[in-house]
Parts: structure tokens; C-alpha cells; sequence
């Protein structure tokens, strides 16, 4: 079971033009690619060359994929697929592909990581 | 590697805040590519072994999901970096955003952010628009995919302390299955309302009662003011335009919302319904119930009294209740909707004997307490009460000593007479059961006159019989007979127009003189009158009677 720790932190907020104290999540440290890599091929036994060689493949087909409308399972951990956000229209003579502001990658998390994410334990801190 | 493409379709939809019809666009999603396939690609494209591949991604997701889960940010080759991130809603203070902290959690999320090789290739991926056709042209035009609402409405509380939004109608719309539109004009849905007085509200979309968001149509309850109704159920939903009725639904009477009691104790036991209970003349018993929907318990009776419950809360319900003679006690527990709900009981013995009330010589003769009696006198004795036509003697205890005569018996009253009563417990017991105890307490009788005489050795008269006094001097003197009689003195004599009193204890001699005319001679004792006396003056020439000696 994994545990995060979430600090309050007092800050003004624009919206309401009052202090009030926030929530985040504390991230102790990004994991770069090769220490991932290292840790997967020291847990496992898989050669590193083999786990790179593998995660470059991989990155290939998912951009391939999820660059052309489809979204791509990622096994027990999750699916990735294209978001974008545009202005809406009010005749069908507007639309554009200039109404698009912005296209990204977004991540749903699997039943799997969502029941391990359910059973987390979260500290506090302010 | 070849440039991305993706499309954007724009529907006609409604914005549930300002209420406009507009175009929305969102990203076509083709198809959901699966991890084997995805895989095998990989496989295939980059000349990677299919089960390296795939015992790599397990490798590394497990990693990934270590770490992640565990407040690192993860970075994935090539990829793009993972991380969780929470959203909690901001609080006023520090102690606030500890001690609320689960209560304002509002999800837990990982994050996806692209690599920067991949955001340029997004960046130069190509995008076209498309307008669903079966969006905006066909707005107006309903499909209600099934319609399996339950055949009972269900009366809903809307309580002052909830929440404005409630559940039920959502509920009602998922429970059987969904009424579901592509799209809706705003005055399409209907909804007959009845409150918890019986009248009818009908109700487009923006009416008092409900709001409503679209797409698979979800109806939320509303309760805007503090005055409306505590209650409305649902009698009829209807989807209708100018010119057709596509979908009408109309529901059978409400079901009311009454709580229900499940089990009853008395005095700590459990009594089923319809059970009798044996209870004693004055005393108090104890219910204990369970009652389902227990938030909505505002009247509790029991055998038409209004009862208030000490303890309301988690569906249990304590009651002191005093019964006031035995037979059916019918426990009613209303909501604040409707009608109560019954639960028969009785009180009584289980043969049904109760007694209500004792009296001896016209005084209450207490269950449970103390009364005097004056050792050897003859009482007679009322019980009043129910079932008491089966009562003998044999149901009666009595002091030693002490006779019992039944007079009268009928089913709710007894006349009977205690003789020579001694002290001691007068109880009443039936089927072993004591249902009636009063302890008697002998006490000395007081003085009493009970009659004259002329001289120490005269006849004895009764205390009724007039005495003549002289007729010229008024004077006169007796002998009184009684018991106790040298507790008297001159003082506990008195009457009008009688002087010159002069009592001597020991014997009991009696002196005075009256006026012309009959006198009444008061007698008391303690300041209580024990007796009188009537002393006659006959005027000049009549009869000289008087001789003390």
C-alpha cells in the first residue's frame, strides 16, 4: 500500500481574493528514466539494454497511436489518449480547427491503480 | 515517423449553466488500441523480441506504480514523467485543512505529463473539425431507450437540515433503467409533483422543484425554500413537445415513508406484538423500540397519549409510559409525513386481572405503601379494576387474624369486608403473580363517649339519649361511660349557652349549668369531636328531673 503525504500551505487565492491554505501533494523526488530503468532491471533480472530497447518500442507505437486518435491500454496500469480543449460554437459555419486551444496526452488510471490509489495512505502536513 | 492526425467533432448540446444551445467539440476517439496489440506492434516495428517487450513493460509498470504511489514523480524513457496529484479544497486556517482533511479530500490522480519529444510531435500534429450531424439538426427529437421506472413512487423527505440537491429522483431515473434524450428542449420533461398535503404541482425543467442536467438525464430534486413541502413524491414524468408525447409515465400512489418498529421491549424484556405485559397499579414500565427512518420520528403515542420519546436517534426510541388500566395499548410512531404506524400490545395480567384502586372505609388503600388501620375494627373494602369477577378468596392474603367477606364481585368491582383487621400485608395475588401489597398498620383507638349516667352506679344510657337538667337553676351533672375517658378534660367540653363546666377525669363526673331550652353539648378530643351530648332545660313548673344521685 502506498502512502503520500499532502502539505497545506496558506496562500491567496485571485479567485475568491482571500488567504486560504491549499493542499498538495509532496513529491520527494522524480525518478529519472534510468534510475527507473536500473530499479526495473534490479528487481526483475532483465537486462537494462533489454528494458531500454523495450521502452523505446514501446514509445514509438503509443505516440504512433495516440497521435492519430486512438488510445492505447497500457496493461495494470492505465490508458493514454488525446484531450483537447477548444471554444464551442454556436453554428456549425464557426467550426474550425482554429477553435482548438490546446491538444495533450492524458492518463486514466486502470481499475487496479484506482483500487490501490482508494487504499492509500495519506499523511498531513502544514 | 509519420505525421499524427486527429479529429475534433463538434454536438449540439445545452450548457447546463447559462442554458444556451451550443456546439461542443471534443477529440474523436477511433478506437482503444490493447496492450497486446500495442505490444506486438512494438514488437514488430522496432525488431524487439514480443515477450522482451513485454516482460520490460511489466517490469517497469511495476516500478512505475511503486514509486508513484509512493509520492515520486516518474519519469518513464521516452515517454513522459507520472505523478499523483491531490485535490483537496482550501481551508481557512491550518487547523481546519488537518481536521477536515478526509472531508474535503476530493480525489486522488496521476498526472501524465508528455515528454518533449513527444509534445513537438503534438504540436505538429494535424487537426480537422468535424459537426455531427445527429447533434444540433436533431435537436427536438427524443429517444427514450427504455422506461422501467418502478410501479411504486416513494415518498422523499426533504428535510430543512439536508442538502438542497437530493438523490431521489436520480435514483428513481437509474434505478429501473435510463430515459435517455440526445437532446431535449427545454420544456420537453415534465414532472407531476403531489407534496404532503395531496396537491399537485406540474413542472417543466427551471420550475420550483427541480433542476436538470442533460445527456442520459439526470434530474435533481430541489428544494429552493424553506416553506415548501416537507415531502413530494412523483405522480407523473412526461417528455413531450407541441406535437408529440414520446414518453409518459404515470406512477401508482405513493408509497408513505412511515418508519416501522421492528421490536418492542418492556422493561427490559422483549414483548412481540399483540403480547400482554403484567404491570402493577401505578407503576411506570419502560419501552424500548426500534424504529426504522427513527430521523423522522416527530409524534410518538401510546394508547392515544402523547408520548415524548427521551431518546431519538439510530432508530432506537425509549418511552416511559404509565398504563392506566390493562387491555390493548396501541404504540403509534408517525413520521412528519403521514399516517402512524400501530403496534398492538396489552397490558394486563395474563390472565387479565388488574387492580386499579383500594379503598377501606373510603380511604385509598395504596399498592406498595403504608396504611393505619385501627387494630380490630371492621373495614369495608372497595377494589376497583378489571377481571376481577374470577378473584375467591383464595386470591387474598390477609393479616393474621383478619377475616375477609366477599358482599359483591363483578368483573371490574369488589365490595367485601375486612374483619377484626390486624396488622400485617393485604395482598392480592393471581397465577403466583403479586399484583396488589399494602402493609397495614395497627394503631390504639382513641377516646370515645358512647353513653351517661346518673349516678357512679346508675344505669348506663346511650350518648344519644337527651338529658334533662334542673329547671330553675339550669344545673345538672352525669357520669360519663366510654373508653379512655381520663384522657378528657374540662377544656374538651364546650357548647352554646352551657357554663360553669367542670369534668373530673378519674371518674368520669361531668358538672354544668344551661340555659332554658335544648343544648347541645360538644365532646372532643385532640380537637376532634368524639361526641355530643343533648341537655334539655324545661321552663318554671315543669318536671325537676335532676338527681345525681
Amino acid at each position: 500500500m502506498g502512502q503520500i503525504k499532502v502539505k497545506g500551505k496558506m496562500q491567496r487565492l485571485a479567485v475568491i481574493n482571500d488567504n486560504r491554505v491549499v493542499g498538495r501533494a509532496v513529491r520527494y523526488s522524480t525518478v529519472k528514466a534510468d534510475e527507473l530503468v536500473s530499479y526495473a532491471a534490479g528487481s526483475s533480472h532483465i537486462p537494462e539494454a533489454t528494458l531500454r530497447a523495450a521502452t523505446l518500442a514501446m514509445k514509438e507505437a503509443i505516440s504512433y497511436f495516440v497521435l492519430n486518435g486512438h488510445h492505447v491500454n497500457l496493461g495494470k496500469f492505465g490508458i493514454l489518449g488525446i484531450r483537447s480543449k477548444q471554444k464551442s460554437a454556436t453554428d456549425a459555419e464557426q467550426v474550425k480547427a482554429d477553435l482548438v486551444k490546446r491538444v495533450t496526452i492524458g492518463f486514466t488510471p486502470s481499475v487496479e491503480i484506482k483500487q490501490a490509489i482508494a487504499s492509500m495512505r495519506i499523511q498531513t502536513e502544514v | 515517423m509519420k505525421k499524427g492526425q486527429i479529429n475534433i467533432a463538434y454536438k449540439g448540446r445545452r450548457i447546463a449553466f447559462n442554458g444556451q444551445d451550443k456546439l461542443v467539440g471534443q477529440a474523436s476517439r477511433y478506437s482503444t488500441i490493447a496492450y497486446d496489440a500495442i505490444v506486438a506492434y512494438a514488437a514488430k516495428a522496432a525488431a524487439v523480441p514480443e515477450s522482451s517487450i513485454d516482460m520490460s513493460m511489466d517490469a517497469i509498470f511495476d516500478a512505475l506504480n511503486y514509486f508513484v504511489l509512493n509520492g515520486h514523480s516518474v519519469q518513464i524513457p521516452n515517454l513522459g514523467t507520472f505523478s499523483i496529484s491531490v485535490r483537496v479544497k482550501s481551508s481557512e486556517s491550518e487547523a481546519e485543512f488537518t481536521n477536515n482533511f478526509e472531508r474535503n479530500l476530493r480525489g486522488v490522480s496521476i498526472h501524465f505529463l508528455p515528454d518533449p519529444e513527444l509534445k513537438s510531435m503534438i504540436a505538429s500534429t494535424a487537426i480537422s473539425t468535424s459537426v455531427d450531424d445527429e447533434g444540433y439538426e436533431s435537436a427536438g427529437v427524443i429517444a427514450v431507450t427504455s422506461a422501467l421506472f418502478g410501479a411504486n413512487n416513494v415518498l422523499y423527505p426533504m428535510n430543512a437540515g439536508r442538502p438542497y440537491e437530493l438523490e431521489p429522483l436520480t435514483r428513481i431515473v437509474m434505478n429501473g433503467s435510463r430515459l435517455s434524450a440526445k437532446y431535449l428542449p427545454a420544456t420537453a420533461l415534465k414532472l407531476t409533483f403531489i407534496d404532503s398535503a395531496g396537491a399537485e404541482h406540474t413542472s417543466s425543467f427551471g420550475g420550483q422543484y427541480i433542476s436538470q442536467s442533460y445527456n442520459a438525464l439526470v434530474v435533481n430534486l430541489k428544494r429552493i425554500a424553506e416553506n415548501y413541502p416537507s415531502y413530494v413524491a412523483i405522480k407523473k414524468v412526461e417528455v413531450s413537445d407541441n406535437d408529440n408525447t414520446y414518453f409518459s409515465k404515470e406512477f401508482a400512489a405513493p408509497v408513505e415513508d412511515t418508519p416501522a418498529i421492528s421490536a418492542v421491549c418492556i422493561n427490559g424484556k422483549p414483548l412481540a406484538e399483540n403480547g400482554t405485559y403484567p404491570f402493577k397499579p401505578g407503576e411506570t414500565v419502560e419501552i424500548r423500540m426500534l424504529v426504522s427512518q427513527s430521523t423522522f420520528v416527530d409524534e410518538v403515542k401510546v394508547a392515544g397519549v402523547d408520548i415524548t420519546p427521551s431518546q431519538v436517534g439510530e432508530g432506537k426510541l425509549t418511552l416511559s409510559y404509565t398504563p392506566l388500566a390493562s387491555g390493548n395499548a396501541p404504540i403509534s410512531v408517525k413520521a412528519a409525513s403521514t399516517a402512524a404506524n400501530v403496534y398492538n400490545i396489552s397490558f394486563g395480567e395474563a390472565g387479565g386481572v388488574s387492580i386499579v384502586s383500594v379503598t377501606a372505609n373510603g380511604d385509598p388503600l395504596n399498592n406498595g405503601s403504608t396504611t393505619n388501620i385501627t387494630a380490630g375494627s371492621d373495614y369495608n373494602v372497595q377494589i376497583a379494576g378489571a377481571g376481577l369477577g374470577d378473584l375467591t378468596a383464595e386470591n387474598f392474603v390477609l393479616p393474621q387474624g383478619t377475616t375477609m367477606t366477599i358482599t359483591s364481585q363483578s368483573a371490574t368491582l369488589i365490595n367485601a369486608t375486612i374483619g377484626n383487621a390486624q396488622a400485617g400485608d393485604f395482598k392480592v395475588i393471581v397465577n403466583d403473580e403479586e399484583i396488589f401489597s399494602a402493609a397495614l398498620v395497627a394503631v390504639t383507638p382513641g377516646v370515645s363517649v358512647t353513653g351517661w349516667k346518673l349516678g357512679a352506679n346508675g344505669a348506663t344510657q346511650s350518648i344519644a339519649t337527651s338529658v334533662d337538667a334542673d329547671v330553675d337553676t339550669g344545673g345538672f351533672g352525669i357520669f360519663l361511660v366510654g373508653t379512655d375517658i381520663d384522657e378528657l378534660s374540662t377544656s374538651d367540653f364546650s357548647g352554646q349557652g352551657i357554663s360553669g363546666i367542670s369534668y373530673t377525669p378519674a371518674t368520669g363526673e361531668l358538672e354544668g349549668i344551661v340555659d332554658a331550652g335544648t343544648r347541645t353539648l360538644v365532646i372532643q378530643s385532640e380537637g376532634t369531636t368524639i361526641a355530643t351530648l343533648t341537655i334539655i332545660k324545661a321552663s318554671a313548673g315543669g318536671d325537676d328531673g335532676f338527681d345525681k344521685d
